[in-house]
């Protein structure tokens, strides 16, 4: 497995408190080698947690993150992230945000070169190096992002809802883009996004999580890319997740006062 | 190639225009004083020594310039200056990052800013005299003193300001702390910098022309003092005006570097709507 994820809890609240909430309370996830997952879930579930986690931003209270079998301990440069907010560097243009990883990482100037370009190609902003992200549209921006976080060649990529801020029609775009990519580079992915329609679009399998910090279940979704919306398959799948999300609001909302008081 | 001088010149109409007001504004200011000193040295309304014409005040500037002494008089204020704003800005830059970067060192520093702060930096220059003796040291120091406390907040300011995710996805990219240091919280920063460097830059002057009115042998703040122990109404305006040019010629400098910095800054009230 490249990521394995086991056992993870992880509270905001003080070790001290009386009774602390806990935003993930026994996760346990695996991606193997090349895959798209997708964290799917509401707003508060804590999927973008999980992914902090993973890239090492925050620690977990308990359980571990494995990455090829070494466990987390902070951020890496294995572990690629592609923000909602892009997180480009402002003072830097294009290519400067893309180099960035290979040059602090010591790649000779030459091969960070060859390899910045070809990465811009990919993304295709090509004739766009020298311009700075404040002049780009929301879309380029995340190229950008995307560009910089493969120019590393990361062993996972971590996306958190990296369409979010977008448009529906550049989002629409993206998606295909971000698969095209996908589809050529094959990094293993992990997804986050509260979108049904685009996690089915691109994952090979979808963890749903809920409320209460736990996965709900985990759906591969078995279709061939690239995949039409509005096939009855597609939409089947997109009703079963609603099904499974609509049941978790309405159970957890039962159980939040229960929830606050343990442990 | 012509085509394009054409459009460099074309361009040039627009600012231009407007600069025609400014000059004409000061053209004006001049006309009117020494209008005023010449129709004063004819009717005396109050004595005219005190106020004598611009004429009067180039003309002192010349017998100055034949001497050769007023050349001193101002590379030796321009040097004081640099060293002092220089030094000034280095150390609050290395300390500000220093303390902005440390929740404890900021909590050890806050207090103590707050003490010496609300000081005008002008009341401790006989205690710098004394410190330091009456060569170029204290004069130095005093101003570097002066320029440090406004650099200083700013530079604290911006690097506690630092956006964390630009943090975050520099670590994810594999960047050390040293890195992260130079390319992320110094590069942020730097635009907070400036505007403290900006504002020092008046104190470093006010320093400058206090530090020389007491205890030097050279400099624009000493050529006023001079000047009025032998009662030479003229000089005092002339080093005045020429503190007022080294003043604006380091500031016009300051704005170069700014422009070239910060190229990838873009914003602010003026770009929020074309006009």
């Amino acid at each position: 497995m490249k990521l394995a994820i086991e056992d993870v809890y992880k509270s905001f609240d003080p070790f001290t408190a009386s009774s602390r909430r806990f935003v993930l309370r026994g996760v346990t996830l695996q991606a193997a080698q090349g895959e798209f997952l997708s964290l799917l879930g509401h707003s508060g579930c804590g999927k973008s947690t999980l992914l902090n986690l993973v890239a090492g931003y925050i620690k977990p209270d308990r359980g571990r993150i494995l990455i090829d079998g070494t466990t987390v301990e902070g951020p890496g440069a294995d572990r690629g992230v592609v923000f909602q907010e892009y997180a480009l560097f402002p003072w830097y243009t294009v290519h400067e945000n893309i180099a960035f990883g290979p040059q602090v990482r010591g790649v000779p100037a030459g091969t960070a070169q060859e390899m910045t370009q070809r990465y811009i190609a990919l993304v295709g902003l090509t004739g766009f190096e020298h311009v700075y992200p404040d002049a780009l549209s929301g879309g380029m921006k995340q190229r950008v992002g995307i560009a910089r976080a493969l120019a590393n060649e990361p062993t996972v990529l971590l996306m958190d809802e990296p369409f979010g801020a977008l448009d529906a029609l550049t989002r629409e775009a993206m998606r295909q883009e971000l698969l095209r990519i996908w589809l050529q580079v094959r990094p293993t992915v992990v997804f986050v996004t509260h979108s049904i329609p685009e996690a089915v679009a691109l994952s090979d399998r979808i963890a749903v999580m809920n409320l209460r910090g736990t996965l709900e279940g985990i759906i591969p979704v078995d279709l061939p890319r690239p995949r039409d919306s509005h096939a009855a398959q597609f939409l089947e799948y997109v009703k079963a997740l609603e099904q499974m999300l609509m049941v978790d609001r309405k159970s957890s909302v039962r159980r939040e006062p229960a929830a606050l008081s343990e442990e | 190639m012509q085509d394009v001088a054409q459009l460099g010149r074309l361009r040039r109409v627009g600012p231009a225009a407007v600069d025609y007001t400014r000059w004409v504004t000061i053209a004006t200011f001049f006309l009117a004083w020494q209008l005023l000193a010449a129709y004063n040295a004819v009717h005396q309304v109050f004595n005219p020594v005190f106020l004598p014409s611009p004429t009067m005040v180039l003309r002192a500037g010349r017998d100055l310039l034949g001497t050769g002494v007023l050349y001193l008089h101002i590379l030796q204020s321009a040097w004081r200056l640099l060293i002092g704003f220089s030094l000034g800005t280095s150390v609050a830059v290395v300390v500000g990052i220093l303390v902005g970067r440390s929740r404890r060192l900021e909590s050890i520093a806050a207090p103590l800013l707050d003490l010496v702060g609300p000081i005008p930096p002008f009341a401790l220059l006989p205690i710098f005299i004394i410190w330091f003796g009456v060569g170029e040291l204290p004069k130095l120091v005093f101003i570097a003193y002066a320029t440090f406390l406004p650099v200083l907040a700013y530079t604290v300011d911006g690097v506690k300001s630092v956006n964390p995710l630009l943090i975050r996805s520099a670590y994810s990219l594999g960047a050390s702390e040293m890195q992260i240091f130079r390319r992320v919280v110094l590069k942020s920063a730097l635009p907070n910098i400036f505007v403290g460097m900006r504002v020092s830059l008046a104190l470093s002057f006010s320093a400058l022309v206090v530090a020389e009115m007491i205890g030097a042998d050279a400099g624009l703040g000493y050529l006023i003092i001079d000047s009025r122990n032998f009662f030479r109404m003229a000089n005092m305006f002339l080093a005045a005006s020429l503190i007022g040019v080294e003043y604006t010629l380091f500031s016009l400098l300051l704005g170069r570097v700014e422009a070239r910095l910060f190229r990838w800054r873009k914003g602010g009230y003026a770009h929020a709507l074309e006009r």
